[in-house]
């Protein structure tokens, strides 16, 4: 016994030590996945009830197999991307052909097996759910580009010499501590449809006529170019892209300012080495601020994203009925099915969908990134 | 592994512990309680003064019996029916509870409700067949065929329908009467969008009416046109029947004509009939004290009530019931002392003076002959008005999962009147809302 103390000591130690946080992230993030997961397979009206298989999955998402194939798609447009990135730079011109034919073929492959089961998911699945992850992701893809475009811009002008730098880090940090709640209700004021509203008014010193904003739901392609477009293509609704506004708007600082984190620990001797060869302000920004701060951009994107999928509180204070189901994330439809119809089981459904997706999302998120990260 | 087992199976126990159904209780039990010295929790949506006013109530009611009452404000109706459904099984539940039959029959489904027809019959608790007379139809009304046994799950303590509000100075410039037939009203409507009120108030285009998007105000005017929205007899929804067809082919008419526009925001429609830009609105007869308000505070000038203007031979008026619901506590003396709290304010006395507290119709025939009442009437003739209208009344449907339904009404409402084809979308909402119907009584 004392041998074997002795022999393992460190491990027990070691173990003993992490077994508080072991146990605290079991049952406090590990165990409600798998609970939730449990209430996904059974009727459960506030008790649960009997159970049911596999019975929400099939009412969600129509069929279950084509939800498979559909990941399946996405994960060959991932595959596509891989083959092509990976092997491009490996190969002469006769080969790349090769690589290239394989990795748009693939791509096709997927593009198709996505476009069919999805028709057969909207076909006979929940439509309002399946149309919820549409919303969803035009909020996430908008927002997130914005936020880590705009923060990239605004943390490259602060990392310059100015004059009053630290106020305006410290202002840049204001949206993001101000309570969603309250925010979305200034926003919900701020995009009124009345003639008198705040945004009313300005674009009105434009000659622009005063518009519905959050009660419209018409997609934003038809409000700006008058065409009326089926599909994924049409975009979000004008109600929907002015809570982007708020997205955008509430998060923007906070990445300028972790991205400015970044951009402070890039050697400066790397610039002074541009200077001196020549490089324009540009290209520096190109070719050497860019690629240092990556892993930077992988992390905000990845947490962005995920973020953004789970976005609740702002969207449901500005939600207003005239914009039909346009604003309905799929966080607000897993509240409504949770709260408002009280079917947890289905709700729970609706939850680990968009957990198996999510995960999809940070491996494609991965696999995209992974070649442009250097971390030395 | 082993304690990760042992976790998750305590884990189990506790909810079978928490979700055991132990909570019956017997006409024996009820016999032999004691409310004395019990603390009811008394869950409402009332805000500001009301709940203040109720507060009182509950006070007097102490001193009175010994048995506290706790009133705390929850939210608004739906939030009161999430906090007693999520409390559901355990004792921390409402004694009582405000809601609708809706919200009463969706927490009767879950045992978050209780049959109050036992505490009814109690011999020592209960009501006398003179409390039931005095009732009439405000006792019946509470019970819910749409059950076995016809529980009786709600209490009335207060009556309101949906009616006009409007600026009656307004129509006088228009040269025109009270409305009484859709027609009169969309008349009179766009007469009012194409000619400002002289009182008006602010930089904002004048608008007939403004409509408050939501599933009472459908429900009043398909009400009006002499419809229905919910078939009793084969238990589903008729939201696309010819009568709603109408209703919404008269509002969108109108919206089309741009005499009428959706509401511009929470309560928008108050504040602008009050700056004197939107000549109707529609709304309950219990918010009266805060049109009132809005004038007062506004244009200030003469205002009246009507009936929603109607193309049957009598108006039908959109009658809300809301009332009192048991919370299955399983403790029979708890449920007593909270029955004995549900009859003291729907007395004669209280319906009487909570009448005039709240702008809620009383339930009690009796009460109309009360002093306070008498006097609320003679200083406020739209008041005296209301009160006459609740003979009119007729609900919308008590049946599980109408507050989801109401969100999808909401919608394809307000995309009616933005100009969405009546159609198809009453066609989509009338399937989605018997859906939503089969999923809340599903098992």
């Amino acid at each position: 016994m004392n041998n074997f103390l002795r022999k393992h000591s460190e491990k027990i130690v070691g173990y003993s030590l992490i077994s508080p946080a072991v146990l605290l992230i079991s049952l406090f993030g590990v165990f409600p996945v798998f609970f939730g997961m449990y209430m996904s397979v059974h009727k459960w009206k506030v008790f649960k009830g009997r159970f049911l298989g596999f019975e929400n999955y099939e009412r969600i998402l129509g069929s279950i197999p084509a939800f498979f194939v559909f990941i399946l798609g996405l994960l060959a447009l991932i595959l596509s991307y891989w083959i092509w990135s990976e092997y491009k730079d490996r190969y002469q011109f006769k080969q790349k052909i090769y690589v290239l034919i394989s990795s748009l073929t693939i791509l096709s492959i997927g593009i198709y097996l996505i476009n069919i089961n999805w028709s057969i998911m909207v076909d006979q699945g929940d439509e309002d759910y399946l149309y919820a992850l549409i919303y969803t992701l035009y909020y996430a893809f908008f927002t997130i580009i914005f936020e880590i475009g705009l923060g990239l811009v605004i943390a490259f002008a602060l990392y310059q010499k100015l004059a009053g730098k630290q106020f305006f880090q410290m202002i840049l940090l204001f949206p993001y501590i101000t309570p969603a709640v309250m925010g979305a209700a200034v926003f919900f004021l701020i995009f009124g449809k009345a003639e008198t509203s705040f945004l009313n008014q300005f674009v009105g010193f434009f000659g622009i006529e005063p518009q519905l904003w959050l009660f419209d739901k018409r997609p934003i392609t038809e409000v700006l170019f008058g065409v009326k477009i089926d599909g994924l293509f049409a975009g979000p609704s004008l109600a929907l892209t002015s809570s982007i506004f708020y997205g955008i708007w509430s998060y923007t600082g906070y990445y300028a300012i972790i991205l400015l984190a970044g951009l402070s620990i890039i050697p400066s001797d790397l610039y002074e080495a541009a200077r001196v060869e020549g490089a324009s302000r540009w290209q520096t920004f190109i070719k050497i601020t860019v690629p240092l701060l990556m892993p930077i951009i992988f992390f905000l994107a990845l947490t962005g994203f995920i973020n953004t999928f789970q976005a609740f509180n702002s969207i449901f204070v500005m939600q207003t009925s005239s914009a039909g189901d346009t604003m309905d994330v799929v966080t607000i439809e897993i509240f409504d099915h949770f709260w408002g119809r009280v079917k947890y089981g289905y709700a729970a459904a609706e939850g680990v969908i968009l957990f198996v997706l999510l995960n999809v999302l940070a491996i494609s998120q991965y696999v995209i990134f992974r070649k442009k990260i250097h971390y030395d | 592994m082993k304690l990760l087992k042992i976790i998750i199976n305590l884990f189990f126990a506790s909810l079978i512990l928490i979700s055991g159904k132990s909570f019956a209780v017997t006409a024996d039990d009820i016999e032999n309680a004691n409310p004395v010295g019990q603390t009811v929790e008394f869950w409402v949506q009332y805000s500001d003064e009301r709940l203040d006013a109720m507060k009182a109530r509950a006070q007097r009611f102490e001193e009175e019996t010994g048995i506290k009452v706790n009133v705390v404000h929850k939210g608004h109706y739906g939030k009161v029916q999430s906090a007693m459904m999520s409390s559901a099984g355990t004792k921390d539940i409402a004694d009582v509870a405000r809601g609708y039959g809706n919200a009463a029959a969706d927490m009767y489904i879950v045992t978050a409700a209780i049959d109050q027809t036992p505490l009814a019959n109690s011999k020592k608790w209960g009501v006398t067949q003179a409390d039931i007379d005095d009732w009439g139809a405000n006792w019946t009304v509470g019970f819910t065929p749409y059950f076995d046994g016809n529980p009786k799950l709600l209490h009335e303590s207060g009556k309101s329908v949906e009616i006009l509000y409007y600026n009656k100075d307004w129509l006088n410039e228009l040269g025109l009467d009270d409305p009484k037939t859709p027609a009169d009203f969309a008349e009179a409507a766009c007469a009012a969008t194409n000619k400002d009120f002289s009182g008006k108030m602010g930089e904002e285009p004048s608008y007939g009416y403004e409509i408050d998007t939501d599933a009472s105000n459908f429900a009043a005017w398909v009400f009006a046109h002499g419809g229905d929205v919910f078939d009793y007899d084969n238990g589903n929804y008729i939201l696309n029947g010819p009568k709603a067809v109408e209703a919404m082919e008269f509002i969108q008419g109108m919206a089309n004509k741009g005499c009428a526009i959706a509401a511009r925001g929470k309560y928008t429609d108050q504040q602008y009939l009050g700056q004197g830009s939107v000549l109707f609105s529609a709304g309950s007869t219990s918010g009266i004290t805060y049109f009132q308000k809005a004038i007062e505070g506004g244009y200030n000038g003469v205002w009246d009530v009507a009936p929603i203007s109607y193309s049957t031979s009598e108006p039908v008026l959109n009658l809300y019931g809301g009332g009192l619901i048991m919370g299955n506590t399983g403790d029979a003396n708890r449920m007593v002392a909270a029955y004995q709290w549900m009859k003291y304010i729907s007395n004669s006395e209280n319906s009487a003076v909570w009448s005039t507290e709240s702008g809620y119709g009383f339930v009690r025939a009796s009460s109309a002959n009360h002093p306070a009442i008498q006097k609320m009437r003679d200083a406020s003739p739209q008041y005296d008005k209301t009160l006459g209208f609740i003979k009119y009344g007729k609900g919308e449907p008590a049946v599980p999962g109408y507050y989801s339904v109401r969100g999808e009404v909401e919608k394809a409402y307000a995309a009616i009147i933005n100009g969405d084809d009546i159609m198809s979308t009453l066609n989509k909402l009338n399937d989605d809302a018997n859906a939503i119907l089969k999923d809340a009584t599903d098992n």
